[in-house]
């Protein structure tokens, strides 16, 4: 169970990695902009700590067993308590403001309007991507007549690519001569200076100035202890019943395939878990730094995460996301849930509520 | 887990980081910004650049005070290539290679105290594994103002704040002060002769306040004026500092006749500036001179003189840096000096 936030803010820039495969959205400038660093950095960095202070690598294997970490989120930096999560993806945002919801509605997702008294099919818009919203605003995301008042935010970060010119020795000038040539250019990041990086983790880490991100970049963290009055705890142990959203990206299936749901290896194939109805966008790369004997450590298996943001409908009611079996996880090495994969909140409005007037809606 | 330290500018000239070389052609070479106060800042990168050509200079006239007591025949100061080898195996090397290949067959090795590839890290040679590289112990990042200047005929100079930078300086300082905000149209300030407006070419300042907290918010040994300071609002922040930067346009003239061939302009932080970098030093780093484990001190004080940037034949980038924080608190004595010695 969570116990620490961890609040990660930069002395400096930061580094947004170029993670992503290339698509047709992604032929062409910044190619794949991977912004904010997930909990596998997170992890990257206890272990770094850890290794410090222990001496033998099996004593920093069983100190790290039980690290669960979660994220990434963002907070303002003097409430950090009640941090940022993707905005679930039945929320249909224009202008930072939730125009509509949608709900699961005998078998189709359906808005309902108000002024027709009827539900009806999304509108056929653009609407906003990447978008945030505060925890303490996810008890009115569950309510579609309330969320409308959740006020949505856009990432405090901007990127800021950054040319580094490698220069003569002895001149103020560009080595032009080298081979390797001579500039560099790093996709570096700024955060609001208001705004830090939020974590969620079983295990303190101490307080200071550690590396993350990128090998020059610098950020002060500290720990803060979650209290049992914080939105987060509530929310964490609340059972997600039918239907709920993901606000880490989630990994399912086993280290070859990647499933858009928990299942069961049979002997005559993998079998679902869920038999959940989907409301996601385009499955993410999901890899990280892990193992290998060497100094720089292998990259893992590429992997195609469920976005955060996903929406679920399942067959029965599941248990809180804490209570889900590890044996739900794909391993590599630990279990995924040790990175918070699919960490999931209760979201009760995404399927609706078959009221006498609905159903007639619907029956016409 | 790294030790915590930092960095004052003052900047004592026009200081411009920017525009790099090739771009002078251009119209105008803008500073580096940060994006969301939009005021100057100089990168981290450029920052460790120049802390690198510094000890690298003092490993070469190391190298040269040890290879001429060896007895080795240096060539003129300012010769900048040697050539080395014979027919096909000739090459031409830069001083400092000649110097390092003459220090390998004389099995000279120079110390880590003055080595910037052992502090700032080792950059790729081709031909090696992960090209050789290795991570510096020692790690900049970048520069923001914490004070900038305001110059308005008729008026005293000010030096100007906001929130935001403020807030960065007291992250990287750990200053306990709280951060003086402007409360309601209320500018924290106290300038001379009790003046309560302040003109600025594109506005004024109402209802300036007396605030002597403020002088706790500048460096020590700094230039400033402590009854002299003003801190605006983040959103005003970007317009006081556009008017406030130092601009010139200057021409390049053709060879053969007085007619110019090329107009252009740059913009630098004007001197008197007040910037603020974090300093990050690898825990393994100890603090003193102890047991080959080396304090890091790049220079002879605390405080010295250092070019940063661009356009120094034209008098920019004189600049005094001044180093500070938890890490040097605890090197001050003597060790620092005994061992700095065989960089001097």
């Amino acid at each position: 169970m969570f116990q620490h936030l961890i609040v990660i803010e930069p002395l400096g820039l930061l580094y947004g990695s170029s993670g992503r495969f290339l698509s047709p959205e992604n032929l062409v400038g910044r190619s794949g902009a991977s912004f904010p660093p997930s909990a596998a950095t997170v992890s990257g960095l206890f272990a770094a700590y850890h290794a410090q202070t222990t001496k033998d690598s099996k004593t920093l294997k069983e100190t790290l067993k039980p690290l669960q970490l979660a994220g990434p989120f963002w907070a303002d930096s003097n409430t950090p308590e009640n941090f940022h999560v993707p905005t679930p993806l039945h929320c249909l945002v224009k202008d930072q403001r939730i125009r509509c919801c949608m709900a699961w509605q005998q078998g189709q997702w359906l808005t309902w309007s108000d002024e027709k008294r009827q539900w009806e099919t999304p509108p056929n818009d653009k609407f906003e991507k990447g978008t945030w919203v505060a925890i303490a605003d996810w008890h009115k995301l569950q309510h579609p007549t309330t969320a409308k008042e959740v006020e949505v935010q856009l990432a405090p970060w901007k990127f800021l690519p950054h040319l580094h010119p490698h220069l003569m020795e002895d001149e103020r000038r560009v080595d032009s001569d080298k081979e390797r040539g001579s500039l560099f250019l790093e996709n570096g990041v700024q955060m609001n200076p208001d705004a830090c990086l939020i974590y969620l983790s079983n295990m303190p880490l101490k307080e200071g100035w550690y590396r993350f991100g990128g090998e020059g970049h610098m950020v002060n963290l500290r720990c803060i202890e979650i209290q049992a009055d914080y939105i987060i705890s509530q929310l964490l142990q609340a059972p997600l019943k039918q239907s709920f959203a993901l606000i880490t990206p989630a990994i399912w299936g086993s280290n070859r395939l990647s499933y858009r749901e928990p299942g069961i290896q049979r002997s005559n194939g993998w079998e679902p878990l869920w038999n959940a109805v989907l409301l996601t966008e385009r499955a993410m790369p999901f890899r990280y730094r892990l193992g290998g004997k060497e100094r720089t450590k292998l990259l893992s298996r590429g992997r195609y995460a469920v976005p955060a943001g996903t929406v679920y409908i399942t067959e029965h009611p599941q248990p809180a996301w804490v209570d889900w079996s590890e044996d739900w996880f794909p391993k590599e090495g630990p279990s995924l849930k040790r990175w918070g994969c699919g960490l999931a909140l209760p979201l009760p409005g995404a399927i609706a509520e078959p009221t006498a007037e609905t159903q007639g809606a619907i029956a016409s | 887990m790294y030790h915590k330290a930092y960095g004052i500018i003052e900047t004592l000239a026009p200081l411009h980081v920017g525009a790099s070389a090739g771009e002078e052609t251009g119209n105008l070479n803008l500073i580096f910004r940060d994006q969301f106060t939009q005021t100057g800042i100089i990168p981290g990168s450029s920052i460790r650049g120049r802390f690198r050509a510094d000890m690298r200079q003092k490993r070469q006239w190391w190298l040269e005070k040890q290879l001429k007591e060896k007895q080795i025949v240096i060539p003129n100061s300012r010769v900048q290539t040697v050539e080395v080898g014979e027919g096909e195996k000739k090459k031409t090397l830069s001083r400092l290679e000649w110097l390092e290949l003459q220090a390998k067959e004389q099995k000279i090795t120079v110390p880590d105290l003055i080595n910037e590839n052992y502090w700032y890290g080792h950059s790729s040679v081709a031909g090696q594994t992960d090209g050789g590289t290795t991570e510096a112990l020692v790690k900049f990042e970048y520069a923001s103002l914490v004070w900038l200047p305001v110059f308005c005929p008729g008026q005293p100079i000010v030096w100007v704040s906001c929130p935001r930078l403020l807030k960065r300086y007291q992250q990287i300082t750990d200053i306990s002060y709280p951060i003086p905000k402007p409360v309601d149209g209320q500018y924290p300030v106290k300038l001379n002769n009790h003046r309560n407006r302040l003109f600025f070419n594109l506005g004024f300042l109402d209802n300036l306040k007396s605030t002597p907290e403020l002088s706790a918010w500048v460096p020590l040994n700094s230039r400033v004026k402590p009854e002299n300071l003003v801190v605006v609002d983040d959103s005003d922040i970007a317009t006081i500092h556009d008017m406030a930067l130092y601009r010139q346009t200057r021409t390049k003239l053709e060879d053969g006749a007085k007619k110019v061939e090329n107009f252009f302009g740059f913009e630098a932080l004007p001197e008197d500036s007040i910037l603020v970098f974090p300093i990050a030093i690898r825990q393994s780093v100890s603090k003193v001179d102890i047991e080959n484990k080396i304090a890091w001190k790049p220079f002879k004080e605390t405080t010295t003189d250092l070019y940063l940037g661009g356009l120094e034949s034209i008098g920019c980038g004189r600049t005094s840096v001044m180093l500070s924080g938890e890490y040097f608190t605890a090197t001050s004595g003597s060790n620092y000096s005994q061992s700095q010695s065989i960089g001097a």
